[in-house]
């Protein structure tokens, strides 16, 4: 019914629109406004990097270099720790961001008691700026009187006395806070997948003798894959251009072993004024968002073919 | 049907009429007669001596030209790189603006300032501008870029509750005075100070390396801290945070270092001239507590040190030097630049000119806790205290130019960050680390 009322009026819409022929560009026309933002604030400025990327700066005059500063960048050292860094970051972000989510979504998806307050508590870090929440967690692990860092020294002292002031310590920290802060995001994303899940079929597997683990990997699982891969596509993004926290957490300290790549962009861009080795960095980051994209994207579109 | 077409089209024709109004209400703003002026002093919101010089400096320059100042806040550690964007992006720029003196090669480079040589030479108080400060402000080449305020050394607060008989003045002596320490007070510091991070080789590591004899950069600007200099300086920091001698808020990000210091915790602390108004509220070993009349976070009269220093409890000294050697601290001017593509050059140049006056000099330096650039204002009363007197003779005996790297944040940043991980990882090689700090330093110069 509801199907047929809407052909009526789509069938009815050359009628009104009397001269079709002029009315032909007038979705385009309604397109404008966010086209024009779009190719202002996304299009403009990436574009711009690209050519940003191709210069050096020196005395004022824009040099035109080629592709020297991607060139150069390769063969920095510290540009290939923090892509390391960033690695590292992404996968423990990811994989702790999208299982615990996924995890409390399914608790949470029980609906037990007070869901709606767990819901609130779970969302609350979300809100929090990334510098509140960083300067926090800072706080919290300070090496003589951060509180965490005080349990860690009574209850797992094996964890060590100055997680803050090391190497592996610092990056724990960083990636804690991060999983902290992204949970919120992972678990309403995955409650609202699971409950589209038809619960016929979960009773019909429960009936057939079908296991707590078999029912989530063979019947659950399957069906929210794609909104798990979109989970996936959008904090692999998040994690590969984090800067907040762990400007706030650590500045990519002690010695660089936080610095992830957006981080020694920020550096190398704003607080050394290298635009063109910046944009460099910015463009190859770019690449990498894009890949991940597209690849996660053709994975979706497979499933669903 | 009409009407829905003209409404699309009107629709577009307010989106484009608000993106360009606000484009050119910015530009609006920043011509709309007040001089634009861009300093790390927040007067809208005074927090400590600094910002209150300001917001004062702003009220007494409208008093008595009647010309409106507005001055927009830019953090510390961005003013500098903040100002380049502006320049380079061909934006907003400042009429006038703070610079430290430590990132000339940064502005050369990058074409940021204005040459000001010409002005500077004629004005009536270039005479009494002390050379030194004016070199802080001047290229290689001879062209004067700034106009320097004044000048800050680094050195040693401590208290002489720990130090009885002042710091230990070789990093030797030091050594063995903090594993006496320590023996005696396993939850103590001999030390603390920033470690880590670019400020660090400013504050601590750079003056260190020159003590041991070395540089940490040649004449044309590139890196050679890979010498037996900074092996040196980084076998004493290793030593420093293996024997639990230097607090590990040392190695923290910003300025928690302060703390085990502030706190009585920590004996000595290394520091600018100017840090001083930062360290507010003070406990003394013995846990006598210094304060002054704390609003907000800060001392706004910075009383809490000067307290100390008058109780006895506090003191000042170089930093440590290198067996045999001379103590050295690191000299960097606060200067005033006009960016290139300012728009009121003049009323900037009228700024300065009035900053440069003996009495304002005085008050920017004090509020700041650096030695005026004025000769005239360095002979104020306000110069004379004890606090002051010992900061001069630092200045005078021991004061060290900035290192001349062209790309002075990126090798800062480089030599800290090798510093930090040889410190975090004893097992590095540190001849090994320094060198590929040094490699990808000099890689990146034209």
């Amino acid at each position: 019914m509801t199907n047929l009322s809407w052909r009526a009026k789509a069938d009815a819409l050359p009628h009104t629109f009397s001269s079709g022929r002029n009315y032909r560009w007038l979705p385009l026309w309604f397109l404008l406004p966010s086209i024009v933002v779009l190719l202002a604030l996304q299009v403009y400025p990436t574009l711009y990097s690209v050519y940003l990327s191709t210069t050096r700066v020196r005395r004022g005059e824009f040099l035109h270099v080629g592709l020297a500063n991607f060139e150069r960048l390769l063969q920095t050292p510290s540009f290939w720790e923090s892509l390391r860094v960033s690695l590292t970051y992404s996968l423990a972000y990811i994989t702790l961001t999208v299982s615990i989510g996924l995890m409390l979504a399914l608790l949470l998806n029980r609906r037990f008691k007070f869901t709606g307050v767990y819901l609130v508590i779970i969302f609350i870090p979300w809100v929090i700026s990334e510098v509140v929440a960083g300067t926090m967690w800072r706080w919290l692990f300070q090496p003589t009187y951060g509180l965490a860092q005080a349990w860690i020294n009574t209850y797992l002292p094996f964890l060590g006395e100055q997680l803050y002031t090391t190497s592996s310590g610092a990056l724990a920290i960083v990636i804690a806070a991060a999983v902290w802060r992204g949970l919120a995001f992972t678990t309403l994303l995955s409650l609202g997948a699971l409950q589209t899940v038809p619960q016929e079929i979960i009773e019909s597997a429960s009936l057939d003798g079908a296991n707590r683990f078999q029912r989530f990997f063979g019947v659950i699982l399957p069906q929210i894959r794609s909104t798990v891969l979109v989970m996936v596509l959008l904090t692999s993004i998040q994690s590969i251009n984090s800067v907040g926290l762990i400007f706030s957490i650590t500045r990519g300290g002690p010695g660089g072993a936080t610095r992830t790549a957006a981080y020694y962009l920020l550096q190398i861009g704003w607080e050394q004024g290298d635009f063109g080795t910046g944009a460099a960095v910015s463009v190859i980051l770019f690449l990498i968002n894009m890949s991940l994209t597209i690849l996660y994207l053709s994975i979706i579109g497979r499933r669903r073919d | 049907m009409k009407t829905r077409k003209i409404t699309g089209f009107l629709l577009c024709l307010a989106l484009i009429a608000a993106l360009l109004f606000g484009a050119l209400s910015s530009t609006a703003t920043a011509q709309s007669g007040a001089l634009q002026l861009w300093t790390k002093f927040n007067d809208q919101n005074p927090q400590n001596t600094q910002d209150k010089w300001l917001a004062d400096v702003i009220a007494r320059y409208r008093a008595e030209f009647g010309i409106e100042v507005a001055n927009t806040f830019q953090p510390f550690d961005q003013i500098n790189a903040k100002l380049n964007v502006a320049v380079q992006a061909r934006g907003e720029v400042p009429d006038v603006s703070y610079v430290d003196s430590q990132q000339l090669g940064f502005f050369e480079q990058n074409g940021t300032l204005t040459d000001l040589t010409d002005w500077v030479k004629s004005r009536p108080w270039f005479a009494d501008v002390d050379p030194g400060a004016l070199a802080a402000c001047t290229t290689p080449d001879g062209r004067i870029l700034c106009v320097p305020a004044h000048a800050a050394v680094h050195f040693l607060y401590y208290w002489t509750d720990i130090y009885p008989d002042g710091v230990p003045a070789t990093t030797d002596e030091f050594l063995a005075k903090a594993a006496e320490l320590k023996a005696a007070n396993p939850n103590a510091f001999a030390f603390t100070g920033k470690l880590a991070e670019k400020i660090s080789v400013e504050r601590f590591y750079y003056n260190l390396i020159v003590s041991y004899g070395g540089q940490i950069a040649d004449s044309e600007g590139r890196a050679v801290w890979a010498n037996e200099a900074t092996l040196k300086t980084v076998e004493f920091a290793r030593a420093l945070f293996a024997n639990g001698y230097a607090a590990q808020e040392s190695l923290a990000p910003g300025f928690d270092n302060e703390q085990p210091f502030m706190r009585g915790e920590a004996g000595a602390f290394v520091a600018g001239s100017y840090s001083y108004v930062y360290l507010t509220p003070i406990t003394a070993p013995d846990g006598t507590e210094f304060k002054g009349e704390i609003t907000g976070t800060f001392d706004p009269e910075a009383l809490s040190v000067g307290a100390a220093l008058k109780a006895g409890k506090l003191s000042i000294a170089p930093q440590f030097a290198a067996p045999g050697g001379k103590p050295a601290s690191l000299i960097v001017a606060s200067g005033w630049g006009i960016p290139v593509g300012a728009q009121n050059v003049e009323a900037a140049q009228a700024f300065i000119d009035f900053q440069m006056t003996t009495a304002e000099n005085v008050a920017y330096s004090a509020a700041y806790g650096a030695l005026p650039a004025l000769i005239s204002a360095a002979a104020a009363e306000e110069f004379q205290t004890p606090y002051w007197v010992a900061v001069a003779e630092i200045q005078r005996e021991y004061a060290t130019p900035s290192p001349t790297l062209a790309d002075y944040d990126k090798g800062i940043t480089l030599l800290g960050d090798a510093i930090v991980r040889l410190i975090t990882n004893p097992s590095l090689d540190i001849m090994a680390t320094l060198q590929a700090a040094q490699d990808e330093y000099n890689a990146g110069l034209d």
